[in-house]
């Protein structure tokens, strides 16, 4: 039996009728934007997914998700995710600003979580929804459509090896776009020159700062 | 512009069908016809007509239906029932939970006749549910345990009100191409079939 394939799980898909649903996190520079097509707010506790616990999934703040692509994998590799979201009357933040920045989105960080519903015995109790995991990769590419009929926001997610392999051509020196506060990476060049002082400058100078 | 959901339509309706529509996907093997069914949502689909009217009422339901603004807008619609049911003051006695599609109502009188009957509309919120099945009578406390569909989409705590006398719905219409009426020779405005849907 596959981990974390209990008993629960597989009583639930292979019963005659299944309610299904799918979340997504997408890690936007400004904000984190968590979705789901499920009809209410949810809020998954005790998964033991750090990336899920805690946090709210929205059905309609962030937009409503329209469609969620195929999730091919072969030997090759994961192909690529789609997942659409409709634009609301009010884009949030994070959707504005990726329209603009290529660096809002890209090789930044999205997880989507299959999410099955468990009907309890009692009619009257609460159902439980249970998540797995079904791809984490990084935001790769933005589609925005308005054709007058349709007003879509479509963001792929490549595969995890998509963020270090040459389809975004990310290095360690791209370190503060996956963290802004981190600085640790700037000192590749100094390293690189082993620690000598600029020819131009004679300064031992990082980002305007003496470390000597 | 208004605010949604505005009122009912101006004229009373002549004909009505209220359907449930539910999103569901099946897989079926082409071997054995064993099939799994993947249920995501369920809607309210509503179908009327008005009845033949003179032009100048037609002109105000004409307004009516414009001023919902196509597909933006809303309005309340109250379900014609056999039986327009008197029930007041009855709660949640428990919660009631997203997704799921049975609760415990109170506000009888012990053992006391439930009153409901199956295919009543009720309001939880302005969800419109339909009893599937209910008890005849209350039991000791003064519950009664209503099972009903679609499945409800948000988790309302106990003892929030249930609406067994005014059932509505919200609805919205179905496209957002113009509706209007066709004036006869004599005079009379027929607006044909109008479709909506549930305003989620």
């Amino acid at each position: 039996m596959r981990d974390n394939l209990t008993n629960t799980i597989i009583d639930a898909v292979s019963g005659t009728s299944i309610t299904t649903a799918l979340c997504a996190r997408l890690d936007f520079r400004s904000e984190t934007v968590c979705v789901w097509t499920g009809a209410h707010t949810i809020q998954p506790t005790g998964s033991g997914d750090s990336l899920l616990d805690g946090l709210t999934f929205e059905p309609l703040a962030n937009g409503v998700v329209v469609n969620i692509g195929d999730n091919k994998f072969s030997y090759v590799g994961p192909d690529e995710l789609n997942i659409t979201l409709a634009v609301p009357a009010a884009p949030s933040i994070a959707m504005a600003a990726a329209e603009v920045y290529p660096n809002e989105y890209q090789t930044r960080p999205a997880t989507i979580w299959r999410a099955i519903l468990i009907r309890p015995a009692d009619p009257l109790a609460e159902a439980i929804w249970m998540f797995r995991r079904v791809r984490t990769g990084a935001m790769d590419k933005l589609e925005i459509s308005n054709d007058g009929t349709n007003h879509t926001f479509s963001l792929t997610i490549e595969s995890h090896a998509a963020s270090i392999s040459q389809a975004s051509n990310s290095t360690y020196l791209d370190q503060p776009k996956f963290d802004p506060d981190d600085i640790s990476q700037r000192w590749a060049p100094y390293i690189a020159s082993n620690g000598l002082p600029d020819k131009n400058t004679g300064l031992n100078y990082i980002d305007g700062r003496d470390y000597q | 512009m208004p605010t949604y959901p505005i009122s009912p339509p101006p004229a009373s309706v002549a004909t009505q069908k209220l359907v449930l529509n539910r999103r569901q996907s099946v897989a079926q093997s082409s071997f054995t016809y064993v099939q799994s069914t993947v249920q995501t949502a369920s809607q309210w689909q509503l179908e009327f007509t008005f009845p033949v009217m003179r032009a100048s009422k037609a002109e105000s339901v004409a307004a009516w239906i414009n001023s919902l603004y196509g597909q933006i807008g809303s309005f309340l619609y109250y379900p014609r029932q056999s039986f327009t049911s008197a029930l007041t003051g009855r709660n949640l006695a428990k919660a009631g939970y997203a997704y799921g599609s049975a609760i415990n109502a109170t506000g009888w009188t012990a053992n006391g006749a439930s009153g409901l009957r199956l295919g009543q509309y009720f309001n939880i919120g302005n969800q419109l549910l339909q009893i599937t099945s209910a008890a005849a009578s209350a039991d000791g406390s003064g519950q009664v345990l209503i099972e009903f569909q679609p499945e409800l989409r948000e988790t309302f705590a106990a003892g929030t009100a249930i609406n067994f006398a005014t059932p509505s719905i919200p609805l919205r219409l179905t496209t957002s191409d113009g509706q209007g009426y066709t004036l006869t020779p004599d005079k009379l405005a027929d607006f044909g079939t109008l479709q909506a849907a549930e305003a989620v």
